[in-house]
Parts: C-alpha cells; sequence; structure tokens
C-alpha cells in the first residue's frame, strides 16, 4: 500500500488546554464558593467561568452552540434541519421519479417501430 | 481582607519536588512545596482579597483574569510533570494556609498515595477524530457506479444513476466513518492503560469541512509514547478506508485520569 503524506496533527491549542486545565484535575473539596476565611478551600465553579458566550468565543470555546443537549434553539433548529431534509429528499426522490418515468416513456418511443404510413385510396 | 492564601497545583510523592522553571499564576517566582504524610503539594501564594467571594464572581467571564492563570497553572504541572508522577488539582483550588493543606494531605493520604501509583510513569495524550463526508460520499458513489459502468448506460440514465447513488450514499458515508473511528479506538485501547471518552459534538469542524467524529483521552505508559504516536500513523497512513483525519495533543499530566476524591463533607 502506498504511503500518503501524514495529515496527524498535533494541536495543543488553547481549547485544549483551557478543557484540560479548567474542567479537569482532583477536586479535593465540593464545588463551593465561600469566603476563604470562613473555610479551608475554594473552588470555583469551572462551567461558570465560561459562561460568557461573547468572552469565551474569544478563546475559542464555542461547543454549547452545537450541543444539543445544551442549547434549546439549536436542539429545535436541528430538528427542524431534520424535518426539512427529509422533505427536500421526498421531493427529490419524487422529481427523480419523474424524469425517470418520463425517459423511460422517450426511449420506448424511440425504440418503437414506426409504423408503416396508410396507403391512401387514390380516387 | 489581608495577607495571602494558597492557590495549589498538584500533589506529588514527597522527596522528588523539583522546582517549575515557569511563573506563578502571578506571574512571580514563589512557589513552595508544602510536604505532610508522604506527600507534597506545589502551591504559591496569592492575594487574600482578591479571592473573596464578590471578587472571584466578577472574575468568573472575564478571561484576561481566567487566561494567564489557566496558562500558568497547566505550565507549573507540565514543569514538574517532566520529572516525576503529579495529581493536577482543579484549577483554583485554594486553601488558606499550609497547615489547612497538610490537613487535607494527612486525611486524604491513602488516596492521594493510591492515586499516584495509578499514574506513575504514565501520561495523556487527546485524539480527535475527523471525517470528510463529501469525500466519503464521492468515494462510495465512484465505487458503485464503477460496477454498473458495464451496462452501457445512456448518458441521461447515468446522470440520474449518480445523482440517485450520491444522495443514497450519505447515511453509509456517515455509518462507514464512524465504524472506522470506533475501529480505531479499539486499537488503541490495546495500547492504552486507560481511556475517557469525550463528547466529539464539543469541537467544531475543520477548515476543510470535515466533521468531528470521535474524541478520547488515554492514558500510555510513557515508555510506550513513540510506539503509540506510530501506531496512530500507520491507524491513518495504512488503516485508513474512510479517509480520516487525526489531532493528537499530549502528553499531558493525566488530568483526565485523576478522579475526584471526594466531596466537600464526607
Amino acid at each position: 500500500m502506498t504511503t500518503r503524506p501524514s495529515s496527524i496533527t498535533q494541536s495543543t491549542s488553547l481549547a485544549d488546554l483551557l478543557e484540560r486545565v479548567l474542567d479537569k484535575g482532583v477536586v479535593i473539596a465540593g464545588d463551593i464558593t465561600v469566603l476563604v476565611a470562613d473555610v479551608e478551600l475554594l473552588t470555583i465553579k469551572i462551567r461558570l467561568l465560561v459562561a460568557s458566550v461573547d468572552k469565551a468565543m474569544e478563546i475559542g470555546i464555542n461547543w454549547w452552540k452545537s450541543d444539543p443537549y445544551l442549547n434549546i434553539q439549536t436542539k429545535q433548529l436541528i430538528e427542524k434541519n431534520h424535518q426539512l431534509e427529509s422533505e427536500v429528499a421526498a421531493l427529490r426522490d419524487g422529481h427523480l421519479e419523474a424524469i425517470q418515468t418520463r425517459l423511460e416513456q422517450l426511449e420506448s418511443a424511440v425504440n418503437k417501430p414506426k409504423a408503416a404510413p396508410k396507403k391512401r385510396n387514390m380516387p | 481582607m489581608k495577607g495571602h492564601v494558597l492557590w495549589v497545583y498538584g500533589v506529588i510523592t514527597k522527596g522528588e519536588e523539583v522546582w517549575p522553571d515557569v511563573h506563578d499564576v502571578e506571574g512571580g517566582g514563589n512557589f513552595l512545596w508544602v510536604p505532610a504524610a508522604g506527600l507534597s503539594a506545589l502551591a504559591s501564594p496569592v492575594e487574600a482579597q482578591d479571592y473573596q467571594d464578590k471578587v472571584i464572581q466578577d472574575h468568573q467571564d472575564d478571561t484576561s483574569w481566567i487566561l494567564p492563570r489557566a496558562t500558568a497553572s497547566a505550565a507549573a504541572v507540565a514543569s514538574v510533570f517532566a520529572h516525576t508522577a503529579i495529581i493536577p488539582l482543579k484549577f483554583a483550588t485554594i486553601f488558606s494556609n499550609p497547615e489547612s493543606l497538610q490537613e487535607r494531605l494527612a486525611t486524604q493520604q491513602t488516596v492521594f498515595h493510591q492515586t499516584l501509583e495509578d499514574i506513575r510513569n504514565k501520561e495523556e495524550w487527546g485524539i480527535k477524530i475527523f471525517g470528510h463526508i463529501e469525500t466519503c460520499i464521492n468515494r462510495l458513489a465512484e465505487q458503485q457506479l464503477a460496477r454498473v459502468a458495464e451496462k452501457n448506460l445512456s448518458s441521461g440514465r447515468q446522470y440520474l444513476l449518480k445523482k440517485h447513488i450520491t444522495q443514497s450514499c450519505q447515511p453509509q458515508a456517515e455509518r462507514q466513518m464512524r465504524q472506522a473511528a470506533d475501529a480505531w479506538h479499539q486499537v488503541l485501547l490495546n495500547h492504552a492503560d486507560a481511556f475517557q471518552l469525550g463528547n466529539p459534538a464539543q469541537e467544531t469542524r475543520l477548515e476543510d469541512g470535515s466533521i468531528p467524529l470521535f474524541k478520547a483521552s488515554y492514558l500510555i505508559f510513557r515508555r510506550d509514547r513513540e510506539k503509540f504516536l506510530r501506531l496512530l500513523m500507520n491507524l491513518e497512513q495504512q488503516e485508513n478506508p474512510a479517509d480520516l483525519k487525526l489531532q493528537i495533543s499530549g502528553p499531558w499530566a493525566p488530568y483526565s485520569f485523576c478522579h475526584t476524591l471526594f466531596a466537600s463533607g464526607k
């Protein structure tokens, strides 16, 4: 088998980094946000950190836009899109079928042996 | 509130401390190691007044505050990880003083020691697989058209047939791409110590329109890194019936493989 140039890309992007640093790692206490004077430990709720769409978009985090489970509007749009796709496919199939039928008719008309011209009775 | 609190980056086995050759989250170099119960936690002091409730809430959507701290935190963890196993703690883990941190380490020493053993000499790699649906459809369509080419169809019939085949190939192409991506995952599993599946829907399309099909993190032994990368290259170059594309990132400290140790109050 021939060897093609590899399209593997190393993409240690900011998004990869943030995904791990902000969203992973060991939690050694619950997600509590209280005055540090009162408790031993403070952990910021990371999801809230990136909850501002505009700010997050700036740093390349925009996955919730396409995640139907997190975006009701997207979910509705996806459902609508599926519905429209089905309708278009049905119309297209019908259209193709009609063209195909017409083509078959034309082909059979072309292939049909021509009838001999009727002889006219001369007076 | 005056004074300092501690930003804690991660936990290692005591005796394996190295000083990170990077800046701390405040841009300085004031790292300290806090030892307890055979463990050692990497920390740096931060202004207590910057971590009050109100201030933190103001920072919640402030990328100019988050970004430098996230990158500094990752750099500090990576710097230590280059030398030894480290359990990365969640971003902005803050303790009020070294004593409270030591108390926590002592309380949780068993699980920390166990986790450190589990991740010793291992590293995390992120793998994303993308597929170009149009390319796959065209290839499938050409294969099917080649099968009927011998039937000497009229040009009109050929046109209609091509259109029909192209339309009908879409689900098949998607299925084939996802099956191929899953087959790669099965191969990678045999070479990984553990894995964590991600949600490919969180990824955006590539510039060429390729759609995200699969996303996972794999924990591999550090000594197997080259073998693992060669395997990826082999998959992409030779075991690629659906023209998939790979994106890899790593090596990371095992962020995805250090589970939550306990919840507050438990």
